[in-house]
């Protein structure tokens, strides 16, 4: 029981890490993408970090190479 | 071999069947913006900025409830499932709003009017539809989870609209980046 309240504690912190990320991540996008538009290329690198957040760690892409099946 | 799956041996192969489909869709995205940098290159639609980044932190904040909505749901956490998915919904709701509602209506050029308005209504158009699709997803698993379907150890359907949802999501972080803020807005 202490284990899964203590797993369920982590699972949500980490989630909100990643959404305050993602969240900081953003308003930089938009101030680079107003103040300075020539640097297109900074702009999909980020996008391309949030994503890889997104994907590893709300889609749990690890899942589909792991051996124990959970859930 | 038993002649019935185990759920666990069916999660394995429902897992991948979605992340194939998950793929296979992701590339008319990855279509759509090649489109974009072909036609548009250092030009970007004339919108509202404001009301894009809105938007946008609309549908970030709904994969951060919903990855909590999944997260109860395996800890058997009901009623903090169910508010979860429910606010994960509205947000869904929304964005569908603030684009289709909203930003396509204010827009200064229509859908037939030359590259931008082709451009910009496909890439939209084609995400919002999806995000309509994740909404009646996600008001199916809603109304099954307040029936009493799902258990901390059986919750297959969840998951699948979790990662569904945050598809969506992935893909409106490049449709961001290439609608409202890649190059100098045409005039």
């Amino acid at each position: 029981m202490a284990d899964n309240t203590e797993s369920r504690r982590a699972a949500l912190n980490r989630g909100v890490w990643v959404a305050l990320m993602l969240a900081v991540l953003t308003f930089g996008e938009f101030l680079v993408g107003v103040i300075a538009p020539p640097w297109g290329t900074l702009l999909l690198v980020v996008a391309a970090f949030k994503a890889f957040f997104v994907i590893t760690e709300y889609m749990h892409i690890g899942r589909l190479f792991s051996s124990d099946e959970e859930h | 071999m038993s002649a019935v799956e185990s759920y666990a041996t069916k999660l394995v192969r429902n897992r991948m069947g979605l992340w194939l489909f998950v793929i296979s869709d992701a590339f008319v995205f990855v279509g759509l913006f090649i489109a974009r940098m072909v036609l548009l290159g250092d030009t970007r639609p004339h919108l509202d900025q404001g009301l894009g980044l809105g938007v946008t932190i609309m549908l970030l904040i709904s994969s951060f409830f919903m990855n909590r909505a999944e997260v109860e749901m395996a800890h058997g956490n009901r009623p903090a499932f169910l508010r979860n998915i429910f606010i994960t919904m509205a947000l869904g709701v929304i964005f569908l709003v603030g684009v289709v509602g909203v930003e396509w209506q204010i827009a200064h050029f229509g859908p037939a009017d030359g590259q931008q308005g082709a451009v910009f209504y496909a890439m939209t158009g084609f995400h919002a539809f999806h995000v309509l699709t994740g909404v009646i997803f996600l008001f199916i698993v809603w109304n099954n989870g307040r029936r009493g379907h799902y258990s901390a150890e059986k919750h297959w359907a969840v998951e699948a609209c979790a990662i569904y949802w945050h598809f969506v999501d992935v893909v409106w972080m490049f449709f961001y980046v290439g609608l409202y803020l890649l190059g100098t807005p045409i005039v």
